[in-house]
């Protein structure tokens, strides 16, 4: 491992070591239900109640009992947005697909889908309730590593793109 | 008020409005209609045009080829510079030409540059509105990038053809607004939009309210208890009357009513006064749902004096579907 590279893993976000997924590599992700994760539809919407339990070491059930935490807790999604995307989490539908599937049902535009599909997904598995199939996050990681500097030249490519390369930006950022 | 165009969606902003493909959108924006920019992103880097970029700004005098050319000079260069240090051949070619679809326009040139990237750009004044518009596309060398950006490039104006309305347009936005209101605040959330205006030199204010997943929002409520739910804080102290009303053949829902709220409407006055204006105290509201385009409108107003015609003239002006488009059910089966 180079120097430069050690460096990256300790400093990520310096030196462009930061590996910072593309968004069409996020797009083509599949994302996966927790398996200890119970849920169910309600209703004619199809809402979806998720079920989860904590967990149950003896350090957990130690202080389950002192704080009264129960066994399990239920999430409840309540539109038939979320609850659609957590029934699709299924390994087979690709974000992109799921994404694609909400604009057309909703109307929405491309980018306000995936923005939509994204931020939930996200939500999601911040709470550990979603995850990627072991193989497709090792081949994904393998490929990020493979070119440990790709951030740097998709820096180096939005440089190029016009005139506002290398110039400080009076624009606000939308979304 | 628009020349025929090709593409699909109609970006507006502080007076510029053009044609771009529908899955385009803004991505960044900044400035007033004086000095301002905006970026637009195809959200495909390897479609033909990857993205545009549009500046304005007032100029004032007579702008010749040569003045026109100066301001790009700094932008060329700096894409030659960054051509070489990539060892990249770069050969910007500016070209002015006589703009025939826009006869306002004093000068127009054109220019385009190939480094690893290409662009396609053009800088022009206009008599009419005292604006430079500097507009580049950039994208893919070959293919269809010259073709492409040239359509877009002929659809952009810098004023619209009725020079009292004002085109505003994203994210499926897209409504005229009397030019004599100015953008004050904007609030661009994923599925939910607004632009509020005020009017120069007076108290008068216009809000546009736009949300999509109109079928999941709305589901099982009656146009009025959404209003309710939707206008506190703006409506605050408002006695109003509602009724029945239509948009484009939607039913809609016409709120007048004036603002009666004592301690508030004195307040008001008195800061107002003080300012030798009239406070806004006449209100008037109309709210409509677009099941074609599965969105739901609010176009709200305080003015001085009665005016319901200002709320209705750019609810009438917008444009909520599109011929073709088809209605989502609630549950989402189109």
């Amino acid at each position: 491992m180079s120097l430069l590279a050690s460096a990256q893993k300790v400093l990520p976000g310096l030196l462009g070591g930061y590996m910072r997924p593309h968004g069409r590599d996020v797009l083509q992700l599949r994302p996966l239900r927790q398996p200890s994760v119970a849920w169910k539809t309600v209703g004619e919407d199809n809402l979806v109640i998720l079920t989860v339990s904590r967990r149950q070491d003896p350090w957990s059930n130690f202080a389950a009992r002192v704080f009264g935490i129960p066994l399990t807790r239920n999430i409840e999604l309540t539109d038939e947005i979320s609850s659609f995307v957590w029934t699709c989490c299924d390994g087979d539908h690709a974000v992109a697909d799921i994404a694609m599937e909400i604009c057309k049902r909703y109307k929405l535009n491309k980018r306000q889908s995936e923005v939509s599909v994204l931020t939930f997904l996200k939500t999601l598995q911040t709470k550990h309730l979603i995850g990627v199939p072991a193989e497709q996050a090792r081949s994904y990681k393998q490929a990020s590593q493979a070119n440990p500097a790709s951030r740097a030249q998709a820096a180096d490519a939005r440089k190029e793109v016009g005139y506002y390369a290398g110039r400080k930006r009076s624009g606000k950022r939308t979304r | 008020m628009m020349t025929a165009r090709t593409a699909e969606q109609t970006i507006g902003w502080q007076g510029i409005t053009l044609q771009v493909y529908d899955d385009w959108s803004v991505v960044g924006f900044g400035g007033d209609s004086h000095l301002g920019s905006m970026r637009i992103d195809s959200g495909d880097d390897s479609s033909a045009i990857a993205g545009l970029e549009i500046r304005w700004s007032e100029a004032k005098g007579k702008q010749t080829e040569q003045s026109l050319e100066a301001r790009i000079k700094p932008l060329l260069r700096g894409i030659v510079k960054d051509a070489k240090k990539n060892s990249v051949l770069s050969e910007p070619v500016v070209k002015p030409f006589r703009d025939a679809v826009y006869s306002d326009r004093d000068v127009s040139i054109d220019f385009k540059w190939t480094a690893g990237r290409a662009g396609h750009g053009r800088i022009f004044h206009c008599g009419e509105c005292g604006r430079i518009v500097v507009v580049q596309a950039y994208g893919n060398p070959g293919g269809e990038f010259i073709k492409r950006s040239k359509t877009v490039l002929d659809s952009v104006q810098c004023h619209s053809g009725a020079r009292d309305y004002v085109t505003w347009g994203l994210y499926g936005l897209l409504l005229d607004v009397p030019a004599d209101f100015e953008l004050t605040y904007q609030q661009l959330m994923n599925v939910y939009l607004q632009l509020k205006f005020q009017r120069k030199n007076s108290t008068d204010q216009l809000m546009v309210e736009q949300w999509s997943l109109a079928n999941v929002q709305l589901k099982g409520a009656y146009l009025d208890e959404w209003y309710e739910l939707k206008s506190v804080g703006w409506t605050d102290g408002v006695r109003s009357e509602k009724s029945e009303s239509a948009v484009k053949d939607h039913p809609a829902l016409a709120v007048n009513g004036r603002r009666s709220d004592l301690a508030a409407v004195l307040v008001d006055s008195a800061r107002q006064y003080s300012k030798l204006r009239l406070p806004a105290l006449n209100y008037a509201g109309l709210l409509w749902e677009c099941p074609e385009s599965n969105k739901a409108y609010m176009i709200q107003s305080f003015t001085r004096r009665p005016e319901e015609r200002l709320v209705r003239q750019c609810s009438e002006s917008t444009v909520c579907h599109r011929s073709g488009d088809v209605i989502v059910k609630v549950g989402g089966q189109g």
